[in-house]
């Protein structure tokens, strides 16, 4: 009797501790048909362009291919959330998408984790593949093939509101030669201006990649690195305790701590990008923001929540200076993203012929049409119909040519959520010495030490 | 052992679907906090075997001591302290109270409770957010608006959580007082104690025993409560208020190191089990038996 009381009490304890364990480990599933092809991608209320062709295109590939069918699965997730979303369902077989719908950012990580199909042999064939710009093609590209097929890329800029510029006193156009003169423009808003906000650059893990590539890559490949200054990219080392990190920090520092910007609980909000684009620039709330090239595309999309008319008059766009102004002047950081095929695809023919109606001429202009994203097609950019996309596209056209990419390997993913801790903990008084060191230890941590050079 | 298996048969389907659904979870998380299993890049599908790499890393982690401290204040605080508290003297108030007056409350307090969590998160968050209730209330006395998920997000999540909780307690207490045998509380009123003498001195100490199983599963609950921090805060700014749970799903989901996230997820689990313990210890203790 004594025993069985043993067992079972371990056991209650174990299944009363039990409730103390969420979430880990466990698997889902789905019925995966062989007819059934599915597209994984996500879907936001800000960012409806891939549901619009993914919807179109399937019912032209269900016509073209009678028998199979397309099941569509948006993700209605931010960002962060969505690859989580992703990356969990493709460890599974049985929850594995066809056909994927992903940032670059992640997919040499992806392609190291054995989740994405080498697309090599069916770009090889593919009669448009030659309209893609080798930069473009880059962006699909892994360390030995083609893993997406890529529908997009984009560049930041700082958009600036003319009116209130104007009020302040600084002469528009305005464009700033070194980071000086963007910290003068905000102190001279904050002073003239009173009420509104000054300006606008992502920090902290809210908005997850966002604060990475929309924020702390304008400045860090400003710094006298240069292109080197996360990577260095011919050995791939990734630069710990230089200059141009914690001066990076610093300047961030600076606008929180003379609070040029919104108030940091604000910026910890994962809707903060939305909330700028959508009320703060059209509210006249907000005098300039560092953000993508497809801010325009909320103001002009008839009965969005951003509609704004007026938007072509009153926002300017300036590119991003480099530290002092040191050559090239400028910089921003360039992205894209792919439309990719699952390793675990029972038919990767199909989702291939499905992702060449995704990416034709036609649909990629409709695609940017609703995203405001920049092409990487050569018979798009010279249709007259994206040039009208927004009255912004030909001004934007200007930065690509300082574009920086981001390193396409495996830890990027996870040094760049250092980075954003790193931003994080300047917006709540840590010092950028201590933020900088505190990225330097994970960095080495993540990479290893012999993957890691220490530059001044 | 025909006895045994006379007795136990009808419990062995729960079990078996326990052991599916909570022990088979809990064995991969400790097969998983040995590895370095991540959530993409190569070690996702073919992680390597690391020992206890993943534990001496989160002892010398600072966000480890933190959020563990995190965690105990929100227990201490908002569970064993206040949900405890509050949960007892409503019992005892609502014993005594006028029955249309005491549905009123029990059900106010309840409704609460029978909301999902993300539902009561989600009317926390409401609650406490910049535009929220809180602010407006607070601006028709002219006073200032505070940020409370952002300037005091533990204090925002420990009031969220007693407001959930406190129905739980109360309802244990209810049952228990009004188990407790007339004829003793009505003896002591005769022999002259006031109010506070029987309820110290008759109604604890016959609802002990009650008080125990509620502490202890109080706070297994409030130790993994996740969606209403998560709904509310995410465990920030920064790490102002990660507890364990916000923790582990943070460095597992968000940081995509899975193996991390399950070391600090069996952690938990050891938590657990030593409340699991006291907890089994004790009824013994009072009873002299357990599941007998």
């Amino acid at each position: 009797m004594k025993r069985r009381n043993v067992i079972f009490s371990a056991l209650a304890v174990t299944l009363s501790a039990t409730m103390a364990l969420a979430g880990c480990g466990g698997s889902g599933s789905s019925n995966s048909s062989n007819q059934t092809l599915k597209v994984f991608y996500q879907k936001t209320d800000g960012f409806k362009a891939f549901d619009i062709i993914a919807q179109k295109q399937k019912a032209v590939f269900e016509k073209a291919h009678p028998g199979v069918k397309v099941e569509l699965q948006p993700v209605s997730a931010q960002e962060s959330d969505y690859k989580t979303k992703l990356s969990l369902a493709q460890r599974s077989s049985e929850t594995a998408p066809d056909v994927i719908y992903q940032d670059s950012d992640s997919l040499q990580a992806d392609v190291d984790a054995g989740y994405l199909l080498n697309m090599q042999k069916y770009v090889d064939k593919w009669e448009d593949w030659k309209q893609f710009t080798p930069t473009a093609k880059n962006i699909g590209k892994g360390k030995d093939g083609f893993y997406g097929v890529p529908i997009s890329t984009d560049t930041r800029v700082i958009w600036y509101n003319r009116q209130i510029f104007q009020k302040a006193g600084i002469a528009v156009p305005w464009q700033p030669k070194n980071w000086d003169e963007i910290l003068q423009a905000a102190r001279t808003i904050k002073k003239n201006v009173p009420g509104v906000i000054p300006m606008n650059m992502f920090v902290g893990t809210a908005v997850g990649e966002g604060t990475t590539m929309q924020s702390f890559d304008e400045l860090l490949w400003g710094t006298g690195l240069g292109d080197n200054a996360l990577s260095d990219r011919k050995t791939g080392k990734w630069v710990v305790g230089s200059k141009g990190f914690s001066d990076s920090l610093k300047f961030l520092k600076t606008i929180y701590d003379e609070k040029l910007t919104p108030e940091a609980s604000e910026e910890f909000d994962p809707n903060i990008g939305t909330k700028i684009s959508t009320e703060l620039l059209p509210q006249g709330k907000m005098a300039m923001t560092v953000d993508g090239s497809w801010m325009p595309q909320t103001w002009v999309t008839k009965g969005s929540a951003g509609e704004w008319p007026q938007a072509r008059e009153v926002m300017g766009i300036a590119n991003f200076p480099t530290q002092h102004g040191q050559k090239p002047g400028f910089t921003t950081a360039a992205g894209g993203w792919n439309i990719s095929i699952s390793a675990k695809s029972q038919k990767p023919d199909l989702a291939f012929d499905f992702i060449k109606l995704l990416t034709s001429k036609e649909s990629t202009i409709e695609f940017l049409t609703s995203s405001g994203n920049s092409t990487v097609r050569k018979d798009v950019a010279e249709d007259a119909r994206y040039k009208n996309i927004n009255p912004f596209m030909e001004d934007l056209s200007t930065s690509i040519q300082y574009a920086h990419f981001r390193p396409t390997v495996a830890e990027y993913t996870k040094i760049s959520s250092e980075i954003q801790k790193a931003t994080e903990k300047i917006a709540t008084g840590t010092s950028a010495e201590e933020a900088a060191k505190a990225y330097d230890e994970a960095v080495i941590d993540i990479a290893g030490k012999d993957m890691t050079v220490t530059e001044k | 052992m025909r006895e045994f298996s006379k007795r136990y048969w009808p419990t062995i389907p729960g079990i078996i679907l326990m052991a599916a659904f909570m022990l088979g979870p809990v064995i991969w998380a400790f097969y998983g906090s040995l590895t370095n299993v991540s959530l993409t890049g190569p070690r996702a599908q073919n992680p390597d075997f690391i020992g206890l790499k993943n534990y001496s890393h989160l002892f010398t982690d600072p966000a480890f001591p933190k959020s563990i401290w995190l965690t105990i204040v929100f227990v201490l605080l908002s569970a064993v302290v206040a949900q405890n508290l509050l949960g007892l003297l409503l019992a005892v108030l609502l014993e005594r109270s006028n029955k249309i007056i005491g549905r009123a409350v029990s059900t106010t307090v309840v409704a609460a409770w029978v909301m999902p969590e993300l539902v009561s998160a989600f009317a926390c968050y409401a609650f406490f957010s910049k535009a929220g209730t809180m602010n407006q209330i607070l601006g028709v006395f002219g006073l200032h608006e505070i940020e409370w998920l952002f300037a005091f997000p533990m204090a925002s999540v420990i009031l969220a959580n007693i407001w959930r909780g406190t129905a739980y307690s109360m309802m244990n207490y209810q049952a228990a007082i009004g188990e407790v045998d007339h004829s003793l509380t009505e003896a002591a009123v005769v022999d002259g104690a006031n109010s506070w003498q029987v309820f110290a001195h008759i109604t604890v100490p016959v609802i002990k025993q009650t008080i125990v199983t509620n502490m202890m599963l109080i706070t297994l609950q409030t130790m993994s409560a996740f969606t209403l921090i998560f709904v509310m805060t995410a465990g920030g700014p920064g790490t102002k208020s990660m507890t364990l749970p916000v923790f582990a799903y943070k460095v597992a989901f968000k940081y995509g190191d899975i193996g991390y996230g399950c070391a600090i997820a069996v952690v938990m689990l050891v938590i657990g089990a030593i409340f699991g313990v006291i907890y089994i210890r004790s009824m013994k203790n009072e009873k002299g038996l357990s599941n007998e």
